[in-house]
């Protein structure tokens, strides 16, 4: 069976639930369920902002896209999305603009803004 | 910067380029191990290709329809291809000779595991017709990813095999003559007028989505509201949303509503009155109500189960 664990790290701190990909991650719809599943048992019916940490994330099909802007923001204030500068822009573009994540969504591109961004919804 | 396996990936680039100017947008480009720019190239190209599909095929539902492309080959006991159906050269582009007599490992990516030996394949009646995930190699490189079933055929004979592979893709007959005509040489432009349209649909279709998604957890307001909140008359949104997602607002708005309770009973912990809360629902009894009317059983049945 596949388990969220092994495609991400997560933990919460400060009140924000850090939430890591792995290196080299392909997610498509069935990881992108396992991924969901295994975060909302983790919150424990809590609901926290999200710092999600996308730059080791290799690539993300449409159907999972699609869900994590639905299912994937169930028990979530808000999100920001770490970025590498060069990369990953048209993925995390078209999630934020075409998926329409149904919380407040930003991408950044380093960890401290992303949090301070976070820090408003907690 | 140039070395030959940089110039290779951009002669790759390019043919994929040419594929989805041809209107074909069932392929992605396999991403190699390696992070420079090239790579980042393909990441946008599939994550475009992807939009540019969904935009095409999905955004006017009475234009384009869901068909199921299937393509079959059929095996010897040590899995060598002996005949196929004929539409495999249309979709990865081999000819014959290409074909015939070769291992069908050959056509599959690294990520596609076909049963190697018999007993695997056999091992249980239950395993044996689940699908599995196959990507085929295009000609050019690029990847056709489907589902697929292997069957043991059954016959007076040798030993022989089926690969059975479905892909559902969207077939919108509109696209495909003005590709045919283009072919013939004429050229036959979308009008400015419906691209214009087409354009201003999405937006407004994209904003509508939003603003019901994001309001999950409470009543919608009243048409005349949300229409001076996204733009666009009462009657304009009423119609393009109806033909995008074939239901109205509100009955959108419930299902997404009813779907995040029953997700949410399912994997999370959450007390249920907490969850009808979340949902947006004041009472418990329209909740429940409202739940067995969509998916025929209680809340509290689906927690217990």
């Amino acid at each position: 069976m596949i388990k969220g664990e092994d495609y991400a790290h997560f933990w919460i701190d400060e009140g924000i639930l850090h939430f890591v990909y792995k290196p080299n991650t392909i997610i498509d719809l069935t990881v992108a369920k396992a991924i969901v599943k295994d975060r909302l048992r983790f919150q424990n019916g809590i609901s926290y902002p999200i710092l999600c940490d996308v730059r080791h994330l290799k690539t993300a099909n449409k159907a999972s896209r699609e869900f994590l802007a639905e299912k994937g923001c169930y028990s979530a204030l808000a999100i920001a999305l770490v970025i590498e500068k060069e990369y990953l822009g048209t993925l995390t573009k078209a999630f934020i603009n075409i998926s329409n994540p149904s919380v407040p969504t930003r991408e950044f591109t380093s960890v401290p803004e992303a949090l301070s961004f976070l820090f408003d919804y907690k | 910067m140039y070395t030959a396996n940089s110039q290779q990936r951009v002669k790759e680039i390019l043919d994929f380029i040419t594929e989805i100017t041809l209107g074909n947008y069932t392929y992605t480009l396999p991403l190699r191990n390696t992070k420079d720019e090239l790579e980042q190239i393909v990441l946008s190209l599939n994550t475009m290709l992807e939009e540019i599909d969904a935009s095409v095929h999905q955004i006017n539902n009475e234009q384009s329809k869901e068909v199921v492309e299937n393509i079959v080959f059929n095996l010897d006991r040590n899995f060598l291809i002996t005949s196929y159906s004929d539409n495999v050269s249309e979709i990865l582009k081999y000819s014959k000779d290409e074909l015939l007599n070769k291992p069908i490992k050959l056509f599959a990516s690294e990520n596609t595991v076909l049963p190697d030996q018999l007993d695997e394949l056999l091992k249980s009646s239950s395993e044996r017709n689940l699908p599995f995930k196959v990507e085929f190699r295009h000609l050019n490189g690029f990847f056709w990813l489907g589902h697929g079933y292997m069957h043991h055929i059954i016959s007076n004979g040798e030993k022989s095999y089926t690969l059975s592979v479905f892909k559902a893709v969207y077939y919108n007959e509109k696209l495909k003559n003005s590709i045919r005509a283009n072919k013939l040489g004429a050229i036959n432009y979308p009008s400015e007028y419906r691209s214009l349209l087409l354009h201003d649909q999405r937006v407004l279709i994209r904003k509508l989505h939003k603003y019901i998604m994001i309001r999950l957890d409470r009543k919608l307001k009243k048409l005349p509201i949300i229409s001076l909140e996204v733009g666009g008359s009462v009657s304009k949104i009423k119609t393009i949303f109806k033909r995008v997602y074939g239901e109205t607002i509100y009955a959108f708005h419930l299902r997404k509503r009813l779907e995040k309770a029953c997700y949410l009973l399912i994997q999370d912990k959450i007390p249920i009155n907490e969850i009808a809360e979340d949902c947006g629902f004041k009472s418990f009894s329209h909740f429940s109500r409202s739940f067995k009317k969509e998916y025929g059983v209680t809340p509290s049945q689906i927690r217990k189960s």
